[in-house]
């Protein structure tokens, strides 16, 4: 295996908790003194290595610590807490117009950003035309970098970037400010480079380049990884998380209820009884046990609905529907249910398996429990199911 | 690495000297004009106004004089002035870019230097030219003796850089300093003029060293090298200090820009 390229670990920053002329002052005389500075955190205990041909995308909502996280990795920061290694060059575009100079043409540009990221005056001249020619920003080359429109900034800086070829390449946003061609020269630029043996470090909230472009994923959420691994696995627990985070959460179970509704009073999926998030791997199915509180001790109807994290059905059914009567009866008024449910036919993502109680009849919904589970799985198909199909007509 | 480092200061030095009077019909001859039109102004006010003598200097002599004090202070609080802002105005790209902070000081110093060394350079052959009787054996002294006044300037430029990230009224600090300073450096007067106790403040200012052995070089006077090597050993001093506060402060720029 080889070294890593980039390794974390315990890295932390913040910024000063106060900074009005007096504690500035006082920041003087810390740092003059070499005493640590009070600080708000903005990130905090993350660890992870980049080795070299790696790709890792960081996602993660607005505010969680991402840009903070690239610009200590790339240099511009220093870290409060724990330490980064680096071994190799870094080529790193992070905001827009960084290391531009706005009163200077974009021809000079190119000079200045490139000798930012260490190329000498000979590697400059060498490669300035590639770089005007990937830019491809016509006549405007000669212009002040204040007269370009942000897709035009983008452009260059991402040409001498590109022409720079670092070990390993660190890039914000940005690319989301070029139109659909750039964008899409941008990609097919970074996968060759990718293959090539480059190492990649992409902070995106468009899943789609994250998906395409990296292997591996980290989610940080409130300045903490939530998540590390494949990017699949990653990505579809962040889409699944902000999908709940757009539904209501239901009611808990209250397993000593004893009023006069029908209630649910324990639930098992997987053996799991607490609630926390079922992870089923590929073909994995559901087993959920559900036992239902009955007032009057007749046998209560169970239902149960599988319906994406935001709330949209998926499928449903009960067992009025099905015909089926309770596993067992448990005592004079608790009554068991047993579903084994397929999970097969849904696409890889976050769902929600929503159980609920109804009486005898089967008419009312009394009460409700919600189970989150996320799938597993590689698959670039889109949509809640797989539907099965053919590519021919015959048979 | 160094001549990564080298490769960045050649570049902002650049930058430094394009930049500062892009856009100006008289673009760099502005460093020239200023200090002569300063220059112009006090030699009419103290030698027609006040009257004011050097023993043994009249006129031309009194111009040469008061040049090459005024040449040195010109660079030296000039540097000192525009470094203070130096990391401020680079907030943009020091919030974007990793690169070493202090280039962007060593850069400002050195371009205000070669401005006005430039100048100098050309008052120095001038002075000649209006009957100022120039030693020239002094002349490499001269130039010499802006190394320690580049050492001194870097010195207080990284200490007054680093200090202004902190605490923003230092800029107005440093124009009341530099105030005092001119006149705590024998420019307008000489050195022996100076009676007692202000003679002790004079004589510990590292620049009165430096101006004055700039004169008795130029001038054909004896230069006190004991007072140069004083100088020189002080400037040291201010650029190893400054060096270490600007060192110490460097980590937390990002902090309070």
């Amino acid at each position: 295996m080889k070294s890593p390229l980039l390794t974390i670990r315990g890295l932390g920053k913040g910024y000063p908790a106060v900074a009005d002329p007096k504690a500035r002052l006082a920041g003087l005389g810390r740092a003059l003194l070499g005493l640590p500075i009070p600080r708000i955190p903005v990130l905090s205990g993350v660890d992870f290595e980049v080795r070299p041909g790696e790709s890792l995308g960081i996602i993660g909502e607005n505010g969680a610590g991402k840009s903070t996280l690239l610009k200590l990795i790339s240099g511009v920061l220093q870290p409060s807490e724990g330490q980064i290694s680096r071994s190799g060059s870094i080529g790193a575009l992070l905001e827009l117009g960084a290391g531009f100079d706005s009163d200077l043409t974009g021809g000079d540009n190119i000079a200045l950003a490139a000798s930012l990221m260490g190329l000498s005056p000979i590697d400059i001249a060498e490669r300035r035309e590639a770089i005007i020619e990937f830019a491809d920003i016509g006549r405007y080359i000669d212009e002040p970098i204040k007269h370009y429109s942000s897709g035009m900034t983008v452009r260059l800086g991402f040409a001498v970037v590109a022409a720079c070829r670092p070990d390993l390449l660190i890039t914000d946003e940005v690319l989301a400010v070029g139109d659909e061609s750039f964008q899409k020269k941008c990609v097919r630029w970074i996968e060759e480079y990718l293959e090539s043996g480059g190492t990649l470090l992409l902070v995106s909230h468009s899943m789609y380049h994250v998906q395409k472009l990296c292997r591996h994923a980290l989610w940080l959420k409130e300045g903490r990884v939530a998540a590390y691994g494949d990017v699949f696995d990653v990505t579809q627990d962040y889409l699944a998380y902000h999908e709940r985070k757009q539904a209501d959460s239901p009611r808990e179970v209250d397993p000593e209820y004893s009023g006069g509704e029908y209630r649910i009073s324990r639930v098992v999926v997987n053996d799991q009884v607490e609630n926390i998030q079922v992870l089923l791997k590929p073909e994995q199915s559901l087993r959920v046990e559900t036992d239902i509180y009955s007032p009057d001790g007749r046998p209560p109807v169970f239902g149960f609905g599988v319906v994406r994290a935001d709330g949209t059905a998926v499928y449903g059914s009960t067992s009025e529907i099905d015909g089926v009567a309770p596993a067992r009866r448990l005592d004079d008024s608790h009554w068991r249910f047993e579903l084994l449910l397929e999970a097969t036919e849904l696409l890889p993502g976050g769902y929600a398996l929503r159980l609920h109680a109804l009486e005898p009849e089967g008419i009312r919904l009394h009460d409700t429990v919600e189970r989150g589970f996320s799938l597993r799985g590689q698959s670039r198909e889109f949509g809640h199911v797989r539907l099965k199909h053919r590519w021919s007509f015959d048979e | 690495m160094a001549t990564q480092y080298w490769n960045l200061t050649r570049r902002f030095l650049r930058q430094e000297l394009e930049g500062r009077f892009r856009g100006n019909l008289a673009g760099a001859a502005w460093a020239l004009i200023g200090p002569l039109l300063q220059l112009a102004v006090f030699f009419v006010v103290f030698v027609h106004i006040f009257k004011a003598r050097i023993p043994g200097m009249e006129g031309v002599d009194y111009l040469a004089f008061l040049a090459l004090g005024f040449w040195p202070w010109f660079a030296f609080s000039e540097a000192v002035t525009r470094a203070t802002t130096v990391i401020r105005d680079n907030a943009g790209l020091i919030g974007k870019v990793s690169l070493p902070r202090s280039v962007l000081v060593v850069a400002r110093v050195l371009g205000v230097f070669i401005l006005h060394g430039v100048g100098f350079a050309f008052v120095l052959t001038l002075l000649p030219l209006v009957g100022v009787n120039v030693s020239l054996s002094g002349i490499p002294i001269v130039v010499l003796l802006w190394l320690p006044l580049l050492i001194l300037a870097m010195g207080m430029a990284f200490l007054s850089g680093s200090l202004q990230v902190f605490v923003r009224d230092f800029e107005q600090v440093v124009a009341y300093l530099l105030q005092i300073g001119f006149f705590l450096t024998p420019i307008l007067f000489s050195r022996d003029m100076v009676p007692g106790p202000l003679r002790i403040a004079v004589d510990l200012n590292p620049m009165t060293g430096i101006v004055q052995a700039t004169r008795d070089a130029y001038l054909g006077g004896s230069v006190n090298f004991a007072q140069v090597a004083a100088s020189v050993g002080l400037s040291l001093l201010f650029l190893i200090a400054g060096y270490v506060v600007f060192r110490r402060c460097d980590r937390y720029f990002e902090d309070y820009l």
